[in-house]
């Protein structure tokens, strides 16, 4: 669809639509600079991205097996011009390592209780299902098939068939069509109610049962995966979520530039820490501390005190005098007296530290208190914001959209061939793109992903361990639309703290009556699902082999049930550049739960490249523009 | 007075305007807003949406509608569509069909759409008849409407067709639920700025 571009000469070409580039985006725009954004995906935000559900499935598929990876390396010669071929396939499957999903059933309430003598096709509660039978185009003879499965005795060829029709709905489901799904859907709610017939049935071995019941469970979760893709676009799923902080440099940035008029907020509504078997709501404002019933009234004055000293810490030097280098936890021992359930809240849910116990100073340590307090009470007695929609990369839209009403030029699925580096002056000087088109700009602004591995010198780069779990209840009573979990270290076999946001269908993330659950960790184990099960398995029931997720207490039955769990990887690609100094490298979104750093590493970017420019003067507000007809 | 506007409106209702550039969306936009019209346009630069407040059964509705700007398009968010094409240009008429397929693949489902034939006036150029573009639309199964910003045809039933089959849709129904949530979730962080308040319950 793309055409040659009309302009070939730009003050800036940039490369990614990930939060940091498109900040740099709008702002260069804003102040009259010519730009032209392009992203070698259909989609913005780069690895800021969100996806819906058949986005990320496809995603982790492609990350699984990566499609025909290039050598990066390739050099040619273009009049005076090293030509350095880009290497976006190789170093994008370097971000992301440890992948692993698993579908499961959807537990419902009254499954077993389902008996008829004859098969009538499938119950009222799979009406839906049932309409879409009739426009089914795909019907193979699913009833010999689960004859076939029945009457065999042998169990290995059970599980191999079983496995068979599996592989066959997986790739009927990986192909891109409605109509697949819907034949998918009806056809193994079909054979589930089937073989539960003969389950019910006399003259069957206690292994075949067995066996069948592992193939029932297999059509269950293809059922599940049928629904997960029917509701794919309700899902705005998150790779790498952020939060908003209420106060600071990014908020104040998404007001004067504008962008807060393309976004809707919900705000962080509470948060519960972990501990021995209980979540605790952590008392986090002033508020909170004289309302909350899990502390002691000892331990509320002393909080009282830490935080009011907190919010102002620098006026009183001679608090913390001594103890600068001295670990936090230290610190807030001896001189206030913190500890146990208190201390870890403070650490964990207040200050957000990422690291084990000993990991932060104090003088780090009351910065982030300090952070943390001062976002409270500006929007509600929370400290944070989530955009809806994708908390990151709607974002990251809005600062393209700003580029683009300033004239900035858009093109995504437009990847880029080669980087032109000038052999005497050591300098970029253009790039060739994917229409052989030759680009030039006085800037380069890009991801590591696009630039030639020759530059990347490798570093020690930051590991994540994440997960995305999709759910069908709250993990916490009463909680509403975004909640944060936290687990210390150490109180689940994690040696780092685990952080776990919820979000609910008023964030736009997922469907009604579906939740998403984003978990993170510093990374230590083998992989990203080791790191974080535990504390997974503390929030909601994960059923095991035995059980096949049908619960048998009524504890766990309040507890919520997964449909879909991810877990994976996610490096930020710290490294020092080797690179022409016209080349500006945008940052991968790093571990911290909030999204500032972003807009402080895109200012040091801008003001590099713009010395003497005011970064997003305000410019005209379209909603104090109303002309008024009426 | 910032206030006094958003405080002066029911229901907020976002459209967006697709279609191949050089059709007139910005013109049809400016033609709803502002009454204005501007025949010079080369290409949309400092357009990024515009307010009109109108009213429909006794609601005040805020429409926010927004140019493409030159960016791809984006849909989240969106709950009607206008696809516009220009009578005299058989190739963005054409182009529709891709306009169309983008739209089913991105925005949200039940989304609403308009097919709008610009440039109506220009009838001596004309390239597409009437019954062309109406034969489109009833394949897509959505409205359509020829309309000129310059002479100014059909440029408010335009927008107040499709805004009424959205109230219809979203505001009478029983989906007014799910809009008053999302109208809740509205939390304008440029009007709160100091003092802590409810609105982000």
């Amino acid at each position: 669809m793309s055409q040659p571009l009309e302009v070939t000469e730009y003050d800036v070409i940039i490369l990614g639509t990930g939060l940091v580039e498109s900040i740099l985006a709008g702002a260069l725009a804003r102040i009259g600079k010519s730009v032209l954004h392009l992203d070698a995906n259909g989609l913005y935000g780069g690895n800021w991205c969100s996806l819906n559900f058949r986005e990320l499935l496809d995603w982790v598929h492609n990350m699984q097996d990566p499609p025909n990876p290039l050598d990066g390396d390739d050099q040619e010669s273009i009049e005076g011009m090293q030509a350095l071929s880009t290497n976006f396939p190789i170093v994008r499957q370097q971000a992301y390592s440890t992948l692993e999903y698993e579908i499961y059933s959807i537990v419902k309430s009254d499954d077993v209780s389902q008996k008829s003598d004859e098969y009538e096709g499938p119950s009222n509660s799979q009406s839906e299902l049932v309409t879409d039978a009739n426009s089914a185009k795909i019907v193979p003879d699913y009833d010999a098939l689960a004859r076939y499965l029945l009457n065999s005795e042998e169990s290995e060829q059970n599980d191999a068939i079983a496995k068979v029709i599996t592989e066959q709905f997986k790739s009927k489901i990986l192909d891109r069509t409605r109509e697949n799904e819907e034949a998918i859907a009806v056809e193994s709610s079909r054979l589930s109610h089937l073989l539960q017939l003969h389950k019910d049935s006399e003259n069957i071995s206690e292994e075949t049962v067995r066996h069948v019941s592992t193939s029932l469970s297999n059509f269950e979760r293809i059922e599940t995966l049928a629904t997960l893709l029917n509701e794919s676009k309700k899902y705005n799923l998150d790779l790498v979520p952020k939060m908003l902080p209420c106060r600071g440099e990014f908020i104040d940035t998404l007001i004067s530039s504008g962008v807060s008029r393309y976004l809707d907020f919900k705000a962080m509504d509470k948060t519960y820490i972990y501990s021995d078997g209980t979540f605790d709501k952590v008392p986090c404002s002033k508020d909170d501390v004289f309302t909350s019933q899990t502390i002691s009234f000892v331990e509320k004055r002393t909080l009282m005190r830490f935080l009011t000293f907190a919010l102002d810490y620098s006026s009183s030097p001679e608090v913390y005098s001594g103890f600068e280098e001295k670990s936090y936890v230290t610190f807030l021992r001896e001189k206030f007296n913190i500890e146990g359930k208190l201390l870890s809240a403070v650490l964990y849910a207040i200050s957000l530290i990422q690291t084990e116990e000993s990991g932060v100073n104090t003088m780090q340590g009351l910065e982030k208190t300090q952070r943390y307090l001062k976002s409270l009470g500006r929007y509600g007695n929370s400290a944070f914001l989530v955009a809806l929609y994708g908390s990151v990369s709607e974002i990251a839209q809005g600062f393209c959209r700003i580029c683009a009403v300033y004239g900035g030029i858009y093109m995504l699925d437009h990847p880029v061939k080669y980087i032109l580096i000038n052999e005497n002056s050591n300098k970029f000087s253009g790039l060739v793109d994917v229409n052989d088109q030759q680009l030039s700009s006085t800037f380069l602004v890009a991801t590591i992903d696009y630039l030639p591995t020759k530059f990347i010198k490798n570093e020690k780069w930051e590991l994540t361990s994440r997960a995305i779990v999709i759910t069908d209840k709250f993990i916490h009573e009463e909680s509403g639309d975004v909640t944060m979990t936290v687990f210390p270290p150490d109180k689940v076999n994690n040696r780092y703290p685990i952080n776990v946001l919820q979000f609910s269908a008023g964030t736009q993330t997922c469907p009604a009556d579906k939740y998403v659950l984003y978990l993170s960790t510093k990374a230590c184990g083998r992989s990203a699902k080791e790191d974080l099960i535990n504390a997974l398995e503390k929030l909601i029931n994960i059923p095991t082999n035995d059980n096949q997720g049908k619960s048998t207490n009524e504890e766990e039955n309040l507890k919520s049930n997964p449909l879909f769990a991810l877990f994976y990887r996610y490096e930020c690609r710290v490294f020092t550049p080797d690179l022409p100094d016209n080349i500006i490298v945008a940052d991968d979104p790093n571990s911290s739960l909030d999204c500032e750093s972003a807009m402080i590493l895109a200012k040091k970017h801008f003001e590099r490249m713009c010395p003497n420019e005011e970064f997003f003067p305000p410019g005209p507000d379209p909603d104090e523009d109303e002309f008024n007809l009426d | 007075m910032a206030q006094s506007k958003s405080a002066a409106y029911d229901y907020l209702i976002k459209l967006l305007l697709i279609g191949d550039s050089g059709v007139g969306k910005s013109c049809l936009l400016l033609r709803f807003s502002d009454d204005s019209f501007t025949p010079s346009f080369i290409t949309t630069i400092g357009i990024d949406f515009k307010i009109r407040t109108i009213e429909l059964d006794g609601k005040r509705i805020k429409l926010q509608i927004w140019d493409t700007a030159g960016q791809e398009p984006y849909y989240r968010g969106a709950m009607g569509i206008l696809l516009v094409y220009d009578v005299t240009d058989e190739r963005s008429f054409n182009n529709i069909r891709n306009w169309f397929s983008n739209i089913e693949q991105h925005a949200s489902e039940g989304v609403n759409k308009i097919l709008i034939g610009n440039k109506c006036d220009w009838v001596e150029k004309k390239a597409i008849t009437k019954e062309q573009g109406q034969e489109l639309a009833d394949e897509f199964g959505i409205k359509f409407l020829e309309t000129s910003a310059k002479a100014n045809i059909n440029v408010e039933e335009a927008f107040f067709t499709l805004a009424r089959d959205i109230k219809k849709r979203l505001i009478d129904t029983h989906a007014q639920q799910e809009h008053d949530s999302h109208k809740r979730a509205d939390l304008d962080i440029k009007q709160k700025t100091s003092s802590s308040s409810s609105c982000c319950s």
